[in-house]
Parts: C-alpha cells; sequence; structure tokens
C-alpha cells in the first residue's frame, strides 16, 4: 500500500509537470525557428521578469501588474469551487475599476480612509455584477457560462460608453475618466514601477480566501455544494446560498482587482480599461489548479513572464512578446487534455490490480483497498 | 435611396462572419457539445485563409485552407470530447492560443508588424447580370462575393438537414444522448462530424473577413466574432429559423453604429442593444425552461455528460439505457459532472 501511495504521487505531479514540459518544448520549438537560443530566452525571460537591481527593478513591475490578476483569479476560484462556472471575471473587473475610480474623485476622506471608500465601491460593483449570474442559475437555471459571456460584453460597452460621454474627463480623441485623488491612491513602495500596497493586499486576500474555503464552515460548504453537491444536498447545506454566496464574493474579489488597478497604477479609466486582466485572472485560477495559493502563484508567474517577455525577449532578443502567452495557453491546452488522460491511466491501473487479486484467488470478502468493487 | 441600400450592403456585410460563427455555434450546440472555440476557429481560418490565398494566389484555395483549419480545431475539439477533457477549459486555452499564435507568427515571419497585408485581390464580387445596373439593388448587391452568398446558403441548408433523418439523428444526439445511443446511433460519430463541420464554417468566416473582405490580415482579426456568433445563435434559440435575423440583428447594429456616430450616437449604445436582447432572451428562455421543467437544464448539461464515462468498462457497468442502479455513487454522477475539474 505504500509503494502504492508513493507512486500514485508520482502520478499525479508527473502528469501536470509533463504537461508544462511539453508546453515549454514547443515554446523552445518556435524560438528555435527564428534562429534564437530557447534557453537563452528563457533565461532573458527569467532575468528581466524576476530580477531586481538598485537602478530598476523588474520584479517591482511584475509584483504590480500581478495583483489585479490574482484579485481576478481569487474570484474565478471562488465561483469555481463552488461549481458556478462563471467566467465574468473581464466584466466585474471593469465595472469595480470604474467605481473605485469615481468613488476616488467624487468622495472626500482622509488619507486613511479614502483608499477603503474607493476599494468597497469597487468590490460592491463587483458583487453587483457578480450576483446576476448566479441569481439567473439559481432561480431560472440560466447556464451561467453562457450568460456571462453577453455579461462581459455588456460590462465592455457599458464602460466605453460612460468613460467616453457621463464620466468624461475632457475633450480629446480618447474618453477618460477624472483622475483619483491624491488620498484615494495606494501608497507606492517604488515610483517606477508602480509596486505598492496593491500587492500586499494581493497577497492577504490570497490568505483570507484560503482559509475561507478551506478553515470556515460556509467555505466548506461553498466547496462541497460545488465538488459533491448530492453530499451537500443530503446532509442540509443549501446550494442556493453557496451559489449566492460565490457570485457576490466572486464579484467582489475580482472588482477589487479593477479596484486596485485604478487606484494602485492608473488612477483613471481608459477606454478599452477591459483588456483581457479578469480573463488572465480567470486562466491562472484554472492552472492553479482552482486553489488560493495557486491562483496567487500563477497570477505572479503570468505577469512575471508578460513582463519579461515584453522587457525581455522582444526588446533584447527581437523575439515577439506573445511566445510568452503562446507558451502559457500551451499549458491551459495541456493541462486540461492531461486530466483525462491520467483518470484513464489510474482507471486501467486499478483494473489490473484487481484482476491480479482475482488470479490469485484472494477472496474477495476481504476489504482489499480501492480494488475490492470489482 | 442610395443610402439605404448603401447601409443595408454594409449591415450585410458585416453580418455574414456573425452569421457563419453563429451557424457553428447552432451546429454544434444542437449536437450537444458547448463549443466556445468558435473564436479560435474564426480566427485561424483568417490566418491561414490568407496565407494560403497569398502564397498560390488563388482566394477559392485560401478559402477552403481556412475551412480546413477551422476543421482541425473542431476535431481537436471531438478528440477532446472523446477523451472527456473539460471543453470549456480547453476552450479557453485555445482561444488565448490562437490569438497570441497568429501574432507570433506574423511579427516573426510576415515583416514584423501588425498588420500583414499582401498583394492580394479579394474574392471578386458577384455580379449578376442585369441587376447590377438597377439603381436600389445594384447598389445593394454590389462587393457582395459568392461567400456573402454560402453563408446565407448554409443557413438554410442546416434548417433542411435537420429535417432529414440524419439531421434529426444530430438532433436527437444532442437532446437526448443515452436515448440515442440506446437506439444505435452513433453518439461520438455524429458529434465528431458535427464538430468538423462547424469548424469548417466558422474558419469560412475567417477567410471572409480576410481573404473576402479585407485583403489583409491584422492582430485579433476575428475582435470577439467568435463569442458574438455564440450570442447570436443564442439569441436565435439555437433555431435555425431564426439565425439569419439574429446574427442581422448584430450585423446591422455595428453598421448602424458606425453610421450613427455621425449624428454623435456612441457606438456603445448601439451595439449595446443585440447584446441587451441576448440578455432578455436567455433570461426568457430561462423563464419558460422554468416552466417547462428541466429542458434547458438538460440542454445546459448535455456537453458535460460524460459520454466516454458510459462506454467504459468500469466494475459496475450500466448498460446505456438501462436505469441506473440505486447505488450512492450513482445518484452523485450526474450533477457532480457539472463541478468545474482540474
Amino acid at each position: 500500500m505504500q509503494r502504492d501511495a508513493i507512486e500514485r504521487t508520482i502520478r499525479r505531479i508527473g502528469m501536470p509537470v509533463l504537461a508544462i514540459v511539453a508546453s515549454l518544448m514547443v515554446g523552445a520549438l518556435l524560438v528555435l525557428a527564428l534562429g534564437e537560443s530557447p534557453v537563452a530566452a528563457a533565461s532573458t525571460v527569467v532575468q528581466a521578469g524576476f530580477s531586481c537591481s538598485p537602478g530598476y527593478c523588474n520584479l517591482g513591475g511584475t509584483l504590480a501588474l500581478a495583483g489585479p490578476i490574482i484579485f481576478c483569479a481569487l474570484g474565478a476560484v471562488v465561483s469555481l469551487r463552488t461549481g458556478l462556472f462563471s467566467i465574468g471575471q473581464e466584466g466585474q473587473y471593469a465595472l469595480g475599476g470604474l467605481a473605485g475610480a469615481v468613488a476616488g474623485y467624487a468622495i472626500a476622506a482622509p488619507a486613511g480612509v479614502a483608499p477603503v471608500v474607493a476599494l468597497a465601491a469597487s468590490a460592491l460593483m463587483g458583487a453587483l455584477w457578480g450576483v446576476i449570474p448566479a441569481i439567473l442559475k439559481v432561480f431560472l437555471g440560466v447556464n451561467e457560462l453562457i450568460i456571462t459571456i453577453v455579461l462581459n460584453a455588456i460590462a465592455g460597452l457599458l464602460l466605453d460608453f460612460l468613460v467616453n460621454y457621463p464620466l468624461r474627463a475632457e475633450a480629446s480623441t480618447n474618453g477618460y475618466t477624472h483622475v483619483v485623488r491624491d488620498e484615494a491612491r495606494l501608497p507606492v513602495f517604488d515610483t517606477s514601477t508602480k509596486f505598492g500596497l496593491a500587492f500586499v493586499l494581493a497577497v492577504l486576500a490570497v490568505v483570507a480566501v484560503g482559509f475561507y474555503l478551506n478553515r470556515t464552515t460556509v467555505g466548506y460548504e461553498q466547496r462541497m455544494s460545488g465538488e459533491a453537491p448530492a453530499f451537500a444536498r443530503y446532509s442540509g447545506m443549501s446550494s442556493t446560498a453557496s451559489v449566492l454566496r460565490a457570485g457576490l464574493l466572486g464579484g467582489a474579489l475580482a472588482g477589487i482587482g479593477g479596484g486596485i488597478q485604478v487606484i494602485g497604477t492608473n488612477y483613471r479609466v481608459v477606454e478599452g480599461f477591459s483588456d483581457g486582466t479578469g480573463f488572465t485572472g480567470l486562466t491562472a485560477a484554472i492552472l492553479g489548479g482552482t486553489t488560493a495559493i495557486g491562483a496567487g502563484l500563477l497570477g505572479i508567474l503570468y505577469a512575471g513572464i508578460t513582463v519579461g517577455a515584453v522587457n525581455g525577449l522582444q526588446i533584447m532578443l527581437g523575439v515577439p512578446r506573445e511566445i510568452g502567452s503562446t507558451v502559457l495557453a500551451l499549458m491551459i491546452v495541456f493541462i486540461a487534455a492531461q486530466a483525462p488522460l491520467l483518470t484513464r491511466w489510474e482507471r486501467f491501473l486499478d483494473r489490473r490490480r484487481a484482476n491480479r487479486l482475482l488470479d490469485s484467488g484472494a477472496s474477495l470478502a476481504q476489504p482489499a483497498g480501492r480494488g475490492s468493487a470489482a | 435611396m442610395n443610402l439605404v441600400a448603401d447601409f443595408l450592403n454594409s449591415g450585410i456585410r458585416l453580418t455574414v462572419p456573425i452569421l457563419f460563427a453563429a451557424i457553428a455555434s447552432l451546429l454544434s450546440a444542437r449536437a450537444g457539445v458547448l463549443n466556445l472555440a468558435i473564436e479560435s476557429k474564426v480566427l485561424a481560418g483568417a490566418f491561414v485563409g490568407i496565407l494560403v490565398a497569398a502564397g498560390t494566389g488563388n482566394t477559392l484555395l485560401g478559402v477552403l485552407a481556412a475551412a480546413a483549419s477551422g476543421a482541425l480545431i473542431g476535431a481537436l475539439l471531438a478528440l477532446a470530447q472523446r477523451l472527456g477533457v473539460d471543453l470549456v477549459v480547453l476552450a479557453i486555452g485555445l482561444n488565448i492560443l490562437v490569438l497570441q499564435l497568429t501574432v507570433y507568427l506574423m511579427r516573426s515571419y510576415l515583416g514584423g508588424v501588425g498588420t500583414y497585408s499582401p498583394d492580394l485581390e479579394t474574392i471578386p464580387p458577384l455580379t449578376i447580370p442585369g441587376i447590377s445596373d438597377l439603381p436600389f439593388l445594384g447598389a445593394l448587391l454590389s462587393r457582395l462575393n459568392w461567400s456573402v452568398y454560402l453563408a446565407f446558403f448554409a443557413a438554410i441548408l442546416v434548417g433542411i438537414y435537420f429535417r432529414t433523418r440524419s439531421g434529426r439523428h444530430l438532433l436527437a444526439v444532442g437532446e437526448a444522448p443515452i436515448a440515442a445511443a440506446s437506439a444505435g446511433l452513433s453518439v461520438g460519430r455524429t458529434q465528431t462530424l458535427t464538430l468538423l463541420a462547424a469548424g469548417a464554417l466558422a474558419g469560412i468566416g475567417g477567410a471572409y473577413l480576410s481573404v473576402g473582405d479585407l485583403g489583409l490580415f491584422t492582430r485579433n482579426m476575428s475582435a470577439d466574432r467568435g463569442w458574438i456568433g455564440i450570442t447570436a445563435a443564442l439569441l436565435a434559440l439555437n433555431k435555425p429559423a431564426f439565425i439569419v435575423p439574429a446574427a442581422a440583428v448584430f450585423g446591422f447594429a455595428s453598421a448602424a453604429s458606425i453610421r450613427l456616430q455621425a449624428f454623435d450616437v456612441p457606438a456603445s449604445v448601439t451595439q449595446f442593444i443585440p447584446q441587451g436582447a441576448a440578455f432578455v432572451a436567455l433570461v426568457l428562455v430561462g423563464l419558460r425552461a422554468k416552466s417547462r421543467g428541466s429542458f434547458l437544464r438538460l440542454w445546459s448539461q448535455s456537453s458535460r455528460i460524460p459520454l466516454g464515462r458510459l462506454r467504459e468498462p468500469g466494475p459496475p457497468r450500466p448498460e446505456p439505457g438501462a436505469a441506473p442502479p440505486p447505488e450512492s455513487s450513482r445518484v452523485e454522477e450526474p450533477s457532480s459532472s457539472r463541478s468545474p475539474r482540474g
């Protein structure tokens, strides 16, 4: 049994690692086809994405970029874990950011309070937008995946309209809102990269979401109504409440993601603010195995590869920066593909072991572990 | 008068790629597969189509290659469906992959800028003798090439196909895969062929953008037309009879948004109308399904019904169509398939 457990662990870690290696190999081939060394390219990405020198800290830029991605990824984790397959983080992020910008500009508050007010507005807006698919799913049985596609498009259009007309700061070719007040801005540790309190908040959110899902009763109910709905129902948990809570919480998290992007980095919302950060967060959540810590790590990895590919590959080696996102997309594809293969492989092994037990004349009555069902 | 004709003409041309994508989405959905990778098929079709057309100098070959590239992605999805891969996650990955890979290849090999415009004649417009000289119809039908007519023809064809024997089989497979399997239909093969056809159609839609209309390729050329196609198919309630009007709502809203900007009507407001209509349509479908029972639940889960699981020679082997054994593990199966994996 001990050996079985070890082999199983190796398989379960080995297959995703194999998928990641495979996607890196394809990326290496693409770089090689351009006549550049894949090793040099990889080290350039790491150098440009994760190094830090006194003059300019690349890691700071990475972490500053990671904050909003992590929040969106956490929003996705809360939704997906509860069985609410919402891909609406993009819309929640956009409208949350807009609400933060409006609150940060319009509401006068003392220095310590103003960012809290702005982020509360972001969270509220994100939660309101995020609970729509949850309500429709619970009470009308609408497919949340499809309705969030439409909601994302509507949020993008709404943002473009608001930024261009009612909230437009001044006449210019591109619409943008007023700049948020100085008091409402999040403190920045490094002015050149805008690395600041926003990332600290993201780390705190990772811890909080991890604690909520794994260590609290409501979080447990939420996970169970996603992972084992029948168990949740029969043991008296309300899946309706869980899904609604997931919509509110997931939306609030993605909304705060937009809020910290605005009051931490941009200080205003420009037309086209909805640039795919929410979607990146969703993919980070999926690649991170829909866990809070995975979402946090993958969020940093995504940001690092983006920064590294732009600052390193494209500028220093002349390799188009899209290679970074290409490899990440390949990872999603390969990791999605390995999951059922792993299941099939384990079933095959189980069956073979059960057959061996039968052949050796073992009695089926004795508890023979997992193969006993045969 | 000519203004109206011009507006209708641009509306039709903006409708075409959406219509192709919408038909692809409709076919997949009716065969029981939630196909969210249409965006990637459109983009791949646009890219491959213009590459082949520029390389061979033949637009027809370009369109065929685009169809093949879309069908290839369809084949990938079909394979993944058979293996039991989470199609939603796979589709999200494929959409990003094609978007990034096309830009990477374009920057690497096709001049290193954001646009690839080869020396290429786009598909020539069809001129119908006699009509082109008429004042209104002539303007209305100008600049429309054969791929435009193909889109509307395909919509009609799908409507007719659903009334044939094999079309009925496709619908049966989509609505009740277990029943269809027990009646002797091959669920896997039907879904594979449907995904191939849907991919080819979406690819042609992409080729229309690059080879048929503009004669160039830009970054993210599909610009969410795949997603809009999915939305349009939903607005049409996945019925072939409504697919042309539904796609036209989106196409004409785009055309109107361009025209109305001259009168200071924001483009986002005009484009909001079809999206809002799709939202309302989805909610209404939900309301109706609620009152009629769980048809929509069945439809929405149809993509996740793991048919592979039915064929698996696992220990408690239920015959397809047979009553499920009253074990606790069986009770959990249908609902656990809704939970995200991975």
